[in-house]
């Protein structure tokens, strides 16, 4: 029995803490995820609650999956009903199609309310449904000429993990697949700062685990002062304030958001796990030495390895939320894909908007990113939990910032996976605005009900005021009853 | 090309939906119907109002030689403080750009200890005392020398109470650090902090204009980040400390001075660079590594040649300079006569009158505005209108951006172009994008001159500069023509320089016309860059909160 039950570790500032994370053994397929410390778990019913927690991983790329710009998308199957075999583009997820719901219909309306470039509207709305600071007048109302969202602009809420996040007392982990770009923001924090995300998932691995490997005495000059940073941020937040009493009034606003993003930031560092697992690993395939080239030149490493940090977490308890995020747009190349080059030579940005490229190198891809999946519902399953797996306690959602070829948001691809406790009934296609199923829903309903999914009962999720200006459309009307069965 | 007068009008009638509240730049009519060009209306312009006042935060290069300024024995370079945000639209120095995320606050914090590390193997250059017999009064008197230095400036004695402060809660408690530690942290605060990243302007009441004018420092800071992307020297400090900046012909004398400096060179490639759109990794694989490094210092040399050599004349060359700089691998990329024996050896060529459109052709602005395969007429349209223009486009309506003419495989250039234009939503801002992109056909995406594509059609580089008369040109060599004749291209490039040099996106042109006039006076892109130092507007700012 190695596991040690329900340990708090605290107090010990997260960026501490030597690398617990091993680089470097190239392991493929099932066996590249290891967890030796969860062996514990299902036999040992003291150790595992009754009912494991709740858990939630969100999955988002910034394109459309659009293929062949005069069909259909290619994502949904024939018919609404049970769910028979997949559509070619969605194969990789065969085995786990009775863990799945397929879901169209759901269209992002907010973004029908900002002037901006379809990829910034779509992105930044897609997890928020919320229109951008600036758009918004003292009172919350919206203004009627709202300057643009630009890259620039502030949030103005919280986005859905970070909401639902919040109502289990926690945190999410942001992890990151790409480069980060400014015109694929999603993810905000209450305070309405952004969350980039991690990118590497080795330095993401050190800031959730790594204080558990803390030397207690160390001699490295470098943790020796680490270990003070909170003092130095406490002099360094002086330094702004006053300053900031000293300048102009739009100045004073700057530096003071600079201080209190110290304050929140030293917030981090007091940040208190408690975690169910002794000794956290996790192995990897040989990462890069680069994570955000621009080009996902190592993707389908980072993609494991990211997939393996987010179940570890959950399984772990350091967190019951996490998000991966596919950020990279313009010049996504797969090399592993191809058949010795790159599978795309052009700009992946042009491919996506089926300006350049082929609709078989636009398949290949996007097949890929279900592979991803895969390989992350395959991960969940292997974690034994009571008497079933992590993936019976976790919610996996998947969906697009942009529906079809050019910057539609109307009917985006939206996935969701588990066996939540049956409140989740899965295996089925469920198409809103076809005969029997009610009129096109909004993102506003689908975040709504999974929050209801989360035990977070709320009334509404993000923009909720008036109906939208081209159709008319209420942005939120209630929880998808379909869904929840 | 569609039918071009109705075209138009239904363009006009649909303008106010598409080109939304970018009316005034865009040659919509005002009430008498004289069409508004987008150029200084004003140029009397007696009382500029001040610039809203929002201090800048320094990028990489410019913190990278700070440090060198605090540090001499470290190098100048990336220490790995947080870059501005990468996009196509605006200048790193707007503060819009530069605004700080929480993610960037460890950053910096670990740039910040990293160097505060470095620096105690160097402790004794940098303390009153010897390193060993470290005690408060040592520290108290290097606070006192070294955070005004690092400050630059904004420092208050409070500054270095809160400082040593700092120094002696580090040495105590159980995980006190020993004496030596605890002067990085010290250092390492200070590198953290708003004086050293941030280019403070807090200036003093103006009793004149009821703006707040920039302290003889602050002017000596703002004037040594823009031209030399560094902190003062000492010439500029002590005329700084004579109350010398204050005055309009001071400062042009010592910018004259520093222009001299080899600094300035970078520094001032820099802004063209941003101007031009050139920022990042813009040539993957469309060309070798060798040609991808030429173009870079191909565009640095042919902009210091412009701005330090060509004197009179350098500023119609940015978009009708005939000539180039190349190596041997950049002359054989260009497919010129003149090659160079290797690439090493940079000689200046003549250009075919094919690619003589100065920066219009060059490979490393086409590729910028480009897509990686092919060439973008949306992309190079709206760089025209944009960049070089000053046209603000303003973002897609909403609904605007949902639907994408879907056209077969043989539609050529021509028609996709036409499709659009036929959209209600699309043809307002498209007509005026991608007209002028399709003159600029026969330059392909890494600069080379074509008469075909790939395919073997046949290139059509018939555009029109819709608004202007005459509109239509042929080929990108004309087009650069008729901009450089255009009067907006003069207002706009002195507006660009204003902007960055101020790092503001806002501004009247009452604030920049010193500038224009500069320009328009001589055509000489040196006595622009000088002139941006005498302007009231570099020394005078405001806030909503100050009374005027």
């Amino acid at each position: 029995m190695r596991t040690k039950p329900k340990e708090w570790i605290d107090g010990i500032p997260r960026r501490f803490g030597r690398r617990l994370f091993l680089g470097g053994a190239a392991l493929t397929g099932t066996s590249f995820f290891r967890l030796p410390w969860l062996e514990a778990f299902g036999s040992d019913a003291s150790a595992q609650p009754a009912s494991a927690p709740l858990r939630l991983i969100l999955v988002t790329v910034g394109h459309s999956l659009h293929v062949d710009a005069g069909s259909s998308p290619e994502w949904a199957p024939a018919q609404p009903g049970p769910l028979g075999e997949l559509p070619p583009m969605l194969s990789p997820l065969a085995s786990f199609r009775d863990r799945m719901v397929i879901l169209d219909g759901i269209d992002n309306l907010v973004t029908r309310l900002v002037r901006s470039n379809g990829h910034n509207a779509s992105s930044r709305t897609l997890l928020t449904c919320m229109p951008h600071r600036d758009a918004l007048a003292d009172d919350g109302s919206l203004r009627s000429s709202a300057p643009e969202l630009t890259h620039a602009s502030d949030a103005a809420g919280p986005s859905i993990d970070w909401t639902i996040a919040q109502a289990l007392g926690a945190r999410p982990l942001s992890l990151r697949v790409g480069e980060q770009s400014p015109e694929h923001r999603r993810h905000y924090r209450p305070s309405l700062s952004e969350d980039i995300g991690d990118p590497n998932p080795r330095a993401a691995f050190d800031g959730l685990f790594g204080h558990l490997g803390a030397d207690p005495a160390p001699t490295d000059p470098r943790e020796l002062l680490l270990r003070r940073r909170r003092s130095i941020l406490d002099s360094v937040h002086g330094t702004y304030r006053a300053l900031a009493q000293r300048v102009g009034s739009e100045d004073r606003q700057r530096l003071e958001s600079h201080a209190s993003l110290i304050r929140e930031f030293e917030l981090e560092l007091d940040r208190t796990v408690r975690i169910v697992c002794d000794e956290p690993s996790l192995e990897t395939g040989t990462l890069p030495s680069a994570f955000e080239d621009g080009r996902g030149l190592h993707d389908d490493v980072i993609a494991r390895a990211q997939n393996s940090l987010a179940v570890t977490a959950l399984a772990c308890q350091a967190t019951p939320v996490a998000s991966i995020h596919y950020s990279n747009i313009q010049g996504n190349r797969f090399p592993f894909l191809g058949q010795g080059s790159d599978l795309v030579q052009g700009n992946w940005h042009a491919v996506v908007h089926i300006d350049e490229g082929t609709n078989a190198q636009r398949m290949r891809a996007m097949q890929w990113y279900h592979e991803m999946l895969a390989d992350l519902l395959a991960k969940l399953e292997a974690v034994r939990e009571g008497d079933g797996t992590l993936a019976d306690h976790t919610v996996v959602v998947f969906t697009s910032s942009l529906a079809l070829n050019w910057h539609s948001t109307d009917g985006l691809p939206v996935f969701l996976f588990g066996r939540p406790n049956g409140s989740l009934p899965t295996g089925r296609f469920l198409r809103y605005g076809a005969a029997g199923m009610g009129p096109r829903r909004s993102l506003g309903d689908l975040w709504l009900t999974l929050r209801h999914i989360m035990k977070d009962p709320a009334p509404s999720f993000g923009w909720d005021r008036g109906t939208d200006p081209i159709d008319g459309r209420p942005f939120v009307i209630g929880p998808l009853t379909e869904l929840l069965g | 090309m569609l039918g071009r007068t109705a075209g138009r009008l239904f363009w006009a009638l649909l303008l106010a939906i598409g080109c939304e509240g970018e009316i005034r730049t865009w040659g919509a009519p005002h009430a008498d119907g004289t069409p508004d060009v987008g150029g200084n209306a004003n140029p009397s312009c007696e009382d500029p109002s001040p610039l809203s006042g929002e201090s800048q935060r320094l990028d990489p290069t410019e913190l990278g030689n700070a440090v060198h300024e605090l540090f001499p024995f470290l190098a100048p370079r990336d220490f790995g403080f947080p870059a501005p945000v990468r996009t196509n639209t605006g200048f790193s120095t707007y503060p819009s750009r530069n605004a700080i995320v929480l993610a960037q606050v460890g950053t910096i914090a670990d740039a910040a200890d990293a160097i505060a590390l470095k620096s105690i193997d160097h402790l004794e250059h940098l303390l009153p005392c010897a390193p060993e017999a470290i005690d408060s009064d040592c520290v108290s008197r290097f606070i006192e020398d070294f955070a005004p230095r690092a400050f630059r400036g904004a420092y208050v004695p409070a500054d270095g109470d809160r400082l040593r402060e700092l120094f002696d809660a580090l040495r105590t408690g159980s995980d006190a650090l020993p004496p030596r530690l605890a002067v990085a942290g010290v250092i390492s605060a200070i590198l953290q902090s708003p004086g050293f990243l941030y280019l403070v302007e807090s200036g003093t009441p103006d009793a004149a204009t009821g703006a707040r004018r920039l302290t003889s420092r602050e002017i000596a800071n703002r004037m040594a980040f823009v031209l030399w992307d560094a902190p003062p020297d000492q010439a500029l400090l002590d005329a700084a400390t004579e109350g010398r900046l204050d005055e309009a012909s001071s400062r042009r004398t010592q910018a004259e001075r520093m222009l001299e400096d080899p600094r300035a060179k970078a520094a001032i490639v820099r802004f063209f660079r941003e101007w031009m759109g050139v920022e990042g990794k813009y040539f993957d694989d469309r060309v070798s590594p060798e040609v991808a490094a030429a173009l870079e210092e191909e565009l640095s040399r042919f902009v210091v040649d412009a701005v330090f050599e060509q004197g009179e004349g350098g500023f119609e060359q940015l978009v009708r300079g005939s000539h180039t700089f190349v190596n041997r691998s950049l002359a054989m990329h260009y497919g010129l006569d003149d090659v160079p024996p290797d690439d090493s050896t940079w000689q200046r060529v003549a250009l075919p009158p094919t690619l003589a459109a100065g920066l219009l052709s060059r490979g490393s602005v086409a590729a910028a505005h480009s897509s990686t395969a092919s060439t973008s007429f949306v992309l190079r349209g709206h760089f025209v209108r944009e960049k070089l223009l000053c046209q603000s486009l303003g973002a897609p309506p909403p609904g605007a951006t949902a639907e994408n003419p879907i056209l077969p495989e043989s539609a050529t250039v021509r028609d996709r172009i036409e499709a659009r234009a036929s959209m209600a939503a699309c043809a307002p801002c498209h007509t005026r994008m991608d007209y002028v992109g399709i003159g600029m056909e026969d330059i392909d995406q890494v600069g080379r001159y074509r008469t075909r594509y790939a395919d073997e059609k046949v290139v059509d580089a018939r555009g029109e500069l819709v608004g202007f008369e005459p509109s239509e040109f042929v080929g990108t060599r004309e087009l650069g023509a008729r901009i450089a004749e255009s009067d907006l291209f003069a207002t706009c490039t002195a507006r660009k320089w204003f902007r960055y040099a101020l790092g503001r996106d806002d501004d009247s042109p009452c604030q920049f016309a010193p500038i224009e006039t500069a320009l328009r006076s001589g055509k000489d892109l040196r006595a622009l860059i000088l002139s941006v130092v005498e302007a009231e507007s570099f020394v005078l700012r405001t806030s909503p909160g100050d009374r005027r």
